[in-house]
């Protein structure tokens, strides 16, 4: 199989959370247990972030604007990204691209440092401060090598999520846009077609992406390329430098007396300390 | 009180001394400690602490000494940082006479010094590059401690920010531990950081100006 995608349709999407549910049943992941991740903010949201125990929630949005409000339902989690920034800051290799498209993860190797937690265009990684390891959706890749589809899509009932390769699923997102355009919502549109080099999430969106607390424009932060691009090589040779340098001097002139000697002078000459 | 040539010039109070030493410590340790994460190959270096995650720890733990020693030393000899302030912040023509000839000095080559005070014009400017770099790493490295009670913009810049300090400062320390410890006749450094004083020969030497205003203090008047 070649590059694949999940398709999250959020005009299809009830908020069931049937997907919620899978993705903790197939990840058997415990519920989260810290007062800031279960908090109560005033919807019907069950969570009111992505947490180191919950890979994927649907958050619940209401959007007025000239037509009234709305109600939007959006599922969250990792957009497996072609120009991923989590690969790009993790010094561990424990990130990294699998021929399909998914952005792997690898827990035995990761240190718990945040980089990719921070750098994410999307904030999806959670770092688990007991375990200090970085979690995030694996589009359940080894699920993905089965033959299966990912436990999410594989228990929604509406039809929001569908899972396939990316060229096709990126058709019945263009269809599906055209669809919902005809029908009045002019601002429909696919979401991670281009963006970041093509993400193997991809969207269809009833609105603008901002609507859905979607950046329009995601980069790889320039911090993060200058970082890793730049700054390390350099860094390295500034040090590289000072050491070559100093153990130079080292051996030239270990062997030397050039301890001061008591001899009164006015502050006149010296002969090289 | 009479001239002699065993006369010592007391130079680093108790509080200076005691938190070089913890600082230079805190900072090997926090070099050690960070550097498996700036290049992979590098891991093994955790071993030496038990590995990846009592690294980070012990970077943390580092980090509180390598901090707050400085500040404390500051609190308990107010006078002793305002001398340094004083120092640096007071330039004259000898000290760009003394940088000029630095590589000089560095190499073992012949050279004329003008009469340093109580810093050279290396020192001053070494106080400078040591001092900013140790406070630029500390904000960072603070920063990216506690991330999650930051602006996301501000933690982004910050770790190329420490990324890039760290190796840059350690490679001035190179130069300052190879100066202070290994050039020849730099044992009278040790003497100075540990014991607090130098000798008349080193100090004359090194720092004319300032040992002939100590001795007038002092009033150790040469018959
Ligand atoms: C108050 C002082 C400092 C604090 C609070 C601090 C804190 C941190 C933190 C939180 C990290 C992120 C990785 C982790 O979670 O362990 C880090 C990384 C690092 N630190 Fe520090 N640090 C300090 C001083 C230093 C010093 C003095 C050095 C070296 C001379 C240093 C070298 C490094 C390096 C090389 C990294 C990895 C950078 C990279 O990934 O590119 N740190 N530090
Ligand atoms: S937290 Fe883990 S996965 Fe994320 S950048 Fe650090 S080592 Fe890599």
């Amino acid at each position: 199989m070649g590059e694949v995608a999940k398709l999250i349709d959020v005009t299809k999407c009830t908020a069931c959370r049937g997907c919620q549910v899978a993705c903790k049943q197939w990840h058997d992941l415990p519920t989260e247990t810290t007062p800031d991740k279960t908090k109560f903010a005033g919807s019907y949201q069950s969570h009111p972030d992505l947490g180191p125990n919950t890979y994927t929630i649907i958050e619940f949005i209401e959007n007025t604007n000239e037509n009234g409000t709305q109600w939007h339902f959006k599922k969250t989690g990792c957009m497996h990204c072609t120009d991923a920034a989590c690969i790009l800051v993790c010094e561990k290799k424990a990130l990294s691209k699998l021929e399909n498209g998914i952005v792997y993860r690898d827990m035995a190797k990761c240190v718990g440092c945040g980089y990719c937690a921070q750098n994410c265009p999307f904030l999806v990684p959670k770092v688990n401060p007991k375990t200090e390891k970085a979690t995030k959706c694996t589009l359940c890749e080894n699920r993905v090598e089965a033959g299966l589809k990912p436990a999410c899509v594989s228990t929604c009932i509406t039809g929001a999520l569908d899972f396939g390769p990316r060229e096709k699923m990126l058709e019945i997102a263009k269809n599906r846009v055209a669809t919902l355009q005809q029908q009045g919502m002019t601002k429909a549109q696919v979401y991670g077609e281009k963006e970041l080099g093509g993400t193997h999430v991809i969207y269809v969106l009833g609105d603008a992406p901002e609507v859905y607390g979607l950046p329009a424009d995601p980069q790889v932060p320039l911090s993060a390329t200058l970082w890793q691009k730049y700054g390390k090589p350099l860094g390295a040779a500034a040090f590289c430098a000072s050491l070559g340098t100093t153990l130079f001097a080292f051996f030239l002139n270990r062997k030397k007396d050039l301890a001061p000697k008591l001899h009164h002078h006015e502050g006149g000459k010296s002969h090289g300390v | 009180m009479a001239y002699s040539d065993n006369d010592r010039f007391p130079r680093f109070g108790k509080a200076a001394r005691v938190v070089h030493l913890t600082h230079l410590v805190s900072f090997f340790v926090l070099f050690l400690t960070g550097m498996s994460l700036y290049f992979n190959f590098l891991s093994p270096l955790n071993l030496i602490f038990g590995g990846a995650n009592a690294a980070k720890l012990i970077h943390r733990i580092a980090a509180l000494v390598f901090f707050f020693g400085p500040v404390l030393a500051i609190i308990l000899n107010p006078k002793g940082f305002a001398l340094v302030l004083y120092q640096i912040t007071h330039w004259r023509k000898e000290d760009f006479h003394f940088i000029a000839r630095f590589f000089h000095k560095f190499f073992g080559q012949p050279h004329d010094v003008a009469p340093q005070g109580y810093l050279n014009g290396g020192q001053k400017l070494n106080t400078y590059l040591l001092g900013f770099g140790c406070l630029g790493l500390a904000f960072t490295g603070f920063v990216i401690w506690f991330p999650e009670y930051l602006p996301n913009w501000l933690v982004l810049w910050c770790y190329p920010l420490h990324s890039l300090l760290a190796p840059c400062l350690t490679a001035v320390v190179l130069g300052h531990a190879y100066l202070g410890s290994f050039h020849p006749g730099s044992g009278a450094s040790w003497e100075a950081i540990w014991g607090g004083s130098l000798s008349r020969a080193f100090a004359e030497h090194h720092h004319a100006q300032w040992a002939q205003e100590v001795d007038i203090k002092l009033g150790r008047v040469k018959r």
